[in-house]
């Protein structure tokens, strides 16, 4: 028997294959979300949970350049704290199954809800494009620091300045990553978290009342 | 959702996957200008100038440890088999007090030995090894046979590698580069300004 699926492809390649398949799973879930959501924030929780997860497995060939910032500080800021902490903590537990979960999964979830809290914290002030950009990229290098923590879990804190010098160049990526995510971003997240509920579900509100024994 | 792809988009993806792909080089360049500044920054013993006199930083040094049960009787350097001996470029003695800070606890099985530091400017690591052990006038003579790949040390004080015998199959002296084992061999090693040369016995 041929094995059709044993082949090594060239990171190059993965990537490709990567980023086609991000692609294919970013445009249906938007449109499947345009013509089936009925605004309900569970679904649209869900949808952005998947989106981030998907969109950090896939974009890992390439370090710290990744969607989630983006979402869970636009997530901040248009739908509240408390949705970004949810996002925060199931993108990092669910994409690090795959990734490779450790101490280092806490401070992820930690340091993208502390990000999602502060978007909510500033939402009044973060009115224009510029300042969203500039948010994304100073949220960046503010995540890889705090991140960095964890090192302190394993070596001394005489470490930790000249690790967080070599991780510069990362930081650089995450900036720039974040910056570019956001300007693409923006303006769909945006359409979608303030998508207001059109179709009342009355899950609470019922004609009907149980006659007491 | 889409609909407005104008020219803020494109140069933003234009600029990300220059940064993609230039990230390798920068990385590079980076570590290497940040270097001097980081090790500086390290006081433990993650440090590989933790322990030795504090004016050999950034200066380069050669330390030879001594297996303490292996050491024999006609060695000639057995004024070096007990404690730790720090020597300046002349050879004359470097006092550390015992009880200052950044004085490191040398237990595990380098506890015996001499640093001999305070040099600059070699590149070489052969030369540098051998001007370096010359300042003891032979006690710490270098022997070596030259091969294929270059000097091959077998012998340094009089504590021939080759001729211990214990409970292994044989023995040979290490090199270390700056805490790590040297991928190279004494004659290829290229010195640092910064570099701390280690020799040690190890067995297999």
């Amino acid at each position: 028997m041929v094995a059709y699926h044993v082949f090594d492809l060239n990171p190059v390649a993965s990537l490709l294959l990567n980023l086609s398949l991000l692609g294919i799973i970013c445009w249906s879930l938007l449109k499947i979300e345009k013509n089936y959501s009925n605004g309900h924030k569970f679904v649209i929780l869900g949808l952005l949970a998947l989106l981030g997860i998907v969109g950090r497995i896939l974009m890992s060939p390439i370090p710290n350049v990744q969607p989630v910032t983006v979402i869970v500080l636009l997530a901040g800021i248009r739908m509240g704290a408390k949705e970004s902490i949810f996002l925060a903590t199931i993108i990092a537990l669910f994409s690090n199954l795959i990734l490779g979960n450790g101490v280092w999964t806490i401070y992820q979830a930690a340091a993208w809800s502390i990000i999602g809290c502060s978007g909510a914290l500033f939402s009044n002030k973060l009115d224009t494009s510029m300042k969203l950009i500039l948010f994304a990229g100073v949220s960046g290098v503010l995540f890889n620091w705090f991140v960095s923590l964890s090192i302190l879990h394993s070596v001394g804190f005489d470490m930790l300045i000249p690790y967080l010098i070599v991780g510069i160049p990362y930081d650089l990526l995450h900036v720039v990553g974040n910056i570019t995510f956001m300007i693409w971003l923006s303006n769909p997240l945006t359409e979608i978290m303030s998508r207001k509920i059109e179709n009342n579900l009355n899950f609470e509100v019922s004609e009907y009342e149980p006659k007491p024994f | 959702m889409f609909e407005k792809i104008g020219k803020i988009q494109i140069i933003s993806l234009v600029v990300l996957v220059a940064v993609i792909v230039a990230f390798p080089q920068i990385n590079k360049l980076w570590l290497e200008s940040t270097e001097e500044v980081r090790s500086s920054l390290i006081t433990t013993e993650n440090n590989t100038h933790y322990g030795l006199p504090s004016e050999w930083e950034n200066k380069q040094v050669i330390c030879i440890h001594f297996p303490v049960d292996d050491v024999t009787s006609n060695m000639t350097a057995s004024n070096f088999t007990e404690g730790r001996t720090y020597l300046d470029m002349s050879g004359s003695e470097i006092l550390i007090d015992e009880n200052s800070e950044g004085m490191v606890n040398y237990s595990e099985d380098r506890t015996t030995g001499v640093c001999v530091g305070g040099f600059e400017n070699y590149s070489a690591g052969f030369n540098f090894m051998l001007d370096a052990t010359n300042v003891t006038n032979g006690d710490l003579e270098v022997g070596y046979d030259d091969g294929d790949w270059g000097p091959y040390v077998h012998t340094i004080g009089g504590l021939n590698a080759n001729e211990l015998t214990g409970n292994f199959s044989g023995a040979y002296w290490a090199l270390y580069h700056n805490g790590a084992m040297s991928d190279v061999g004494i004659g290829d090693l290229v010195m640092k300004e910064n570099s701390v040369i280690v020799w040690q016995i190890a067995t297999w």
